[in-house]
């Protein structure tokens, strides 16, 4: 049985959303704000949080940085359920690693698809064949989420780890952003390029001395270059 | 003329020719009219290279002054090419002759006036944007909640009995939210745009602020919370205080402000109404021991929208309009809310009828 936590400060809408999940079979943790959230998300070890924006405490954005943060939340799937329409809401929602941005009003029959197709894709991911790669300099290993370089172990979060394990799954072919797009997000949740530069640049921050092994392909995507 | 003369050689052949003719018209006047003009034929000769010399520095300064007001116009058609293609950032030289310098005055001061009146016309674009994305932000939710129960209702939740009734109580609830944000929209908008309709009588403040305070008690104690009255001596001496204003709009004025009060408030508070005679005027308050606003808000908590706690304010139920419609209101009676606060301890709204 999945687990979802619902975080959002107006109790009608959890009450709503978690009747809707557990007729669906889906067991219900709930939030009212954002510490809460952080609490209940490392002590439940949710399979996906739904996550408001405008919450007390700390707001959703906040929250999703510190879920990214922590070595024990960092992997939990995270949906944006939210008022904010804005374009910019989303594509900052998107940049900060979410699974999807979903606007409200939707219909809770909606909603629990895009929440399966989130969690599909998440466990997709898990049981991908190739557990660990090891290129000598860096070993980036599926199973612990963890990237070595020269020894020193690196904490990714999880969009940027898929990010960085599927185009060093791929080592020396070209991946276009459209491909790590629909690999990494899916085909149901519209996100702009900008949002895949953006995960590259904090990958390359984290890669440090070895940035390079992941090149530009002007204008198509990226490369995974081991040597 | 100005081409003409624009050659050195030719102007150097121009000025002889000159001297020439100057002296031939001297020496023609000398003979015709007997007149004793000049010394001599060699003083003919030399008021000839005068006049030449006279001539070309006519002729220069003529040129410098000609050549300065071509720059000048030339400067002015190409600041004038630039504007009419947009570019609103172009200052004509207000100099040259006079009525050149007019013009490019008289540019310069429509360009500006045009710069103001977009910097005006892009603020209240972006101010009607920011209000069409908060308008659309508040109604979401409601609408998310009433769609969401309804269906939820029909797929099935319409049989369990354990939620039903429930779910169909909050689906009005929050169509009911909707309806107060629609009828705040509304008000403010008619207030803005200046379709208000006031209606001043005279009536007895005393009276009207217990009656404020008996119809905003039983939703104070729905959340344990305190409203008392507070007269002025005049008025328990059972005499009337007579103040001028629209009783309806002031009405709608305490019960935002009291409303306010109650949604922000939890646990242990009391509200105070009440009201001071002063020599022409009264000066009606609202005092509370809420949770107080920071200093940096209070002067940004009349602005549509504005929210203290920005993630808090949805969540009891507040359209983010209430204290806007406040200062419209008590600005149509020529006064102004006044605020003190305190944050953890409380704060005071305040202003001022006419008696």
């Amino acid at each position: 049985m999945k687990t979802v936590l619902i975080v959002d400060d107006e109790k009608d809408i959890v009450q709503l959303i978690r009747y809707n999940l557990e007729r669906e079979g889906f067991r219900v943790e709930s939030a009212l704000d954002g510490d809460e959230a952080l609490k209940k998300a490392s002590e439940a070890k949710p399979d996906l949080i739904l996550l408001d924006i405008m919450l007390p405490a700390k707001d959703g954005y906040e929250v999703i940085k510190s879920l990214n943060q922590n070595e024990k939340t960092a992997r939990i799937p995270v949906i944006f359920l939210t008022a904010k329409s804005a374009e910019f809401d989303e594509v900052l929602g998107l940049e900060l690693g979410a699974d999807d941005y979903i606007v409200k009003p939707i219909s809770p029959r909606k909603l629990i698809s895009r929440i399966r197709a989130v969690l599909r894709r998440a466990e997709g991911v898990k049981t991908e064949e190739g557990k660990s790669l090891d290129y000598g300099k860096i070993v980036i290993d599926r199973d612990s989420y963890t990237v070595k370089i020269k020894d020193a172990q690196i904490f990714f979060p999880r969009k940027e780890f898929e990010i960085l394990y599927y185009l060093a799954a791929h080592e020396g072919k070209v991946i276009s952003r459209e491909t790590l797009l629909s690999r990494i997000w899916g085909t149901d949740v519209y996100v702009g390029d900008r949002t895949i530069d953006v995960h590259i640049r904090k990958i390359r921050e984290k890669l440090g001395e070895q940035a390079e092994m992941i090149e530009t392909i002007k204008g198509v995507g990226y490369k995974f270059k081991a040597e | 003329m100005i081409s003409f003369f624009s050659s050195y050689k030719l102007k150097v052949i121009a000025a002889i020719l000159l001297g020439i003719l100057v002296y031939f018209i001297l020496l023609f006047v000398e003979n015709e009219f007997s007149l004793t003009i000049s010394f001599g034929e060699g003083h003919l000769v030399l008021t000839a290279i005068v006049s030449t010399i006279l001539f070309f520095i006519f002729e220069e300064v003529f040129s410098a002054y000609s050549k300065r007001q071509s720059k000048i116009l030339s400067t002015v058609l190409d600041g004038l090419k630039r504007i009419s293609a947009g570019d609103l950032s172009v200052q004509l030289p207000e100099t040259g002759s006079a009525q050149l310098k007019q013009i490019s005055e008289l540019t310069n001061q429509i360009v500006g006036n045009l710069k103001n009146d977009i910097t005006k016309l892009e603020k209240l674009e972006s101010m009607r944007s920011e209000f069409l994305a908060n308008v659309s932000h508040e109604l979401r939710t409601p609408i998310f909640s009433i769609q969401g129960f309804i269906e939820t209702l029909i797929d099935g939740a319409i049989d369990d009995p354990k939620v039903n009734r429930d779910f169909l109580r909050k689906a009005y609830e929050h169509s009911e939210r909707l309806n107060v944000l629609l009828n705040d929209l509304i008000e403010i908008s008619r207030i803005e745009s200046g379709e208000m309709r006031m209606s001043f009588r005279y009536f007895d403040i005393a009276e009207f602020l217990k009656n404020i305070t008996e119809e905003m008690k039983p939703k104070a104690a729905k959340k344990f919370l305190k409203i008392a009255c507070e007269m002025d001596v005049s008025a328990q001496d059972h005499h009337e205080v007579l103040v001028l204003g629209d009783r309806e709009r002031l009405r709608q004025v305490f019960y935002n402000l009291i409303d306010n009060y109650i949604k922000y408030t939890d646990g242990d508070g009391q509200i105070c109404v009440g009201f001071t005679e002063l020599p022409n005027s009264v000066r009606v308050f609202v005092r509370d021991t809420g949770c107080g606003i920071g200093e940096e808000h209070i002067e940004r908590i009349f602005e549509r929208f504005y929210r203290v706690d920005k993630n808090r304010s949805r969540g009891v139920g507040g359209t983010g309009l209430g204290l806007a419609i406040v200062k419209h209101i008590v600005e149509a009676h020529k006064s102004k809310v006044e605020v003190k606060s305190e944050l953890g301890k409380g704060s005071e709204f305040s202003f001022v009828l006419k008696k």
